[in-house]
């Protein structure tokens, strides 16, 4: 019998009309989620025209970016909608923040450089106008000259950092209320446990006082092998965007990687599913039945994340994916 | 008037099968960015208040659902024995 005090997301990507996007997060808080979080991507939806209209349409939930990036949008303009977006939905907002995904902003600008040091002075002037409704900051990264807004939130807005590597997993750690880790197998969370560590000692926190959270990839379905196709090609552009290192922790050889990369750029997806070994599939997503998927999840959550987010694909079918796992999975984590 | 005319063929025990069958359907759709842009605002309103399974949430699912997969629609019915309404849509 699995029972821990787990929270459930909802990860959704905004690449299709806003209403569906606006109706899982809906169907999601009848479900029982405590949290949905929306993509930024430039390429897809605006993340915040549809938070804004989540907001409108939920009363329970709470929601945030998942993740959005200190590039694209000034820190002051993202704490702006933050806390606009509080008004809204007073207490239920998270500002999610992180380097962003690569391979989009570098379509977009030339300048994609200093992850680390971009996250880290954007929270520092998010949350300085957060608390204080000012900001006056000067780092490398942003020089801010003097700031003050007309307003400012009634609640702290909590904020999420997103992190994949080291040295961001223990900066989200040391300066973040919550940290959003990408991945989906027990070993990566081990992994990142410990440079989590290194940052809340560096704080002097406490780990129960940040939210760990685990942003999966998960198939759900009764039949396997539903599940099982439904995950292929979100494991495929997973293992083709994987750092060397994550592959080789996982004995994933990088040319096996580079081979499903180079199918997908040449838009043969079939050849580059085709590529996905079950092995792939084991480490980079949770995927099978209600009651395969809570032995990975149970895995999980005793090495000590909090925060299971289910993300991409969710299911064959997401809206019987959804209500299987209001179903099935969440029940077995919440007492 | 002909989808009144098939709702009202409806019985209420159906109407939530029917919802089952048709919100499937819209949400599986290829064809969904051809529906009008107020179809968003007034989807979004029943679903909130759960009435996507009431007689307002099945007319709208029913008239937006037949300016895209008409057949479908006719298909879903026949299945769930509702055949007048059918044929009223046809």
């Amino acid at each position: 019998m699995v029972i821990h005090m787990v929270k459930f997301g909802l990860e959704l990507v905004p690449m299709e009309p806003y209403w569906k996007t606006v109706y899982y997060a809906v169907l999601a808080e009848k479900l029982g989620f405590d949290y949905v979080w929306i993509t930024d991507h430039c390429v897809n939806r605006n993340v915040y025209t549809i938070l804004t209209t989540i907001a409108l349409h939920t009363e329970r939930i709470k929601m945030g970016a998942g993740v959005t990036n200190p590039y694209l949008i000034h820190p002051v303009v993202t704490a702006q909608i933050f806390a606009s977006l509080n008004e809204i939905a007073p207490g239920r907002v998270v500002c999610g923040i992180g380097p962003g995904d690569k391979t989009t902003l570098e379509s977009v600008i030339p300048d994609y450089e200093k992850p680390l040091i971009a996250v880290k002075e954007a929270v520092q002037i998010i949350r300085s106008i957060f608390t204080t409704g000012s900001v006056k900051f000067e780092g490398s990264k942003f020089i801010v000259p003097n700031v003050r807004m007309n307003f400012k939130p009634k609640q702290n807005i909590p904020i999420f950092i997103g992190a994949q590597g080291p040295k961001m997993l223990s900066m989200a750690a040391e300066i973040g209320d919550g940290v959003m880790i990408n991945a989906s197998h027990p070993k990566d969370f081990e992994i990142a446990l410990k440079y989590l560590q290194e940052g809340i000692t560096k704080a002097g926190k406490r780990l129960e006082d940040i939210e760990i959270t685990a942003a999966t990839s998960v198939s759900v379905a009764e039949d396997v092998d539903k599940a099982r196709k439904a995950a292929t090609p979100i494991v495929a552009f997973i293992v083709a965007g994987c750092p060397p290192h994550i592959l080789e922790s996982h004995g994933i050889k990088p040319e096996s990687a580079q081979a499903i990369k180079d199918a997908i750029n040449k838009g043969q997806w079939k050849e580059a599913f085709s590529k996905v070994t079950s092995e792939m599939l084991d480490n980079f997503s949770i995927y099978g039945t209600p009651e395969s998927c809570i032995e990975k999840i149970d895995k999980i959550v005793k090495l000590g994340v909090t925060l299971i987010v289910v993300g991409s694909p969710i299911g064959p079918d997401v809206r019987k994916s959804l209500m299987l796992i209001n179903k099935e999975i969440i029940p077995r984590f919440k007492s | 008037m002909s989808v009144e005319n098939a709702l009202n063929k409806i019985p209420i025990n159906s109407y939530k099968d029917l919802s089952e069958g048709l919100l499937n359907l819209l949400l599986k759709s290829s064809k969904v960015d051809n529906l009008p842009s107020e179809f968003g605002k007034n989807f979004l309103k029943l679903a909130m208040r759960d009435e996507l399974a009431s007689k307002e949430g099945l007319r709208l699912l029913i008239q937006s659902l037949l300016m895209i997969e008409k057949e479908k629609v006719i298909e879903i019915l026949n299945t769930l024995g509702l055949n007048d309404a059918a044929s009223i849509l046809k």
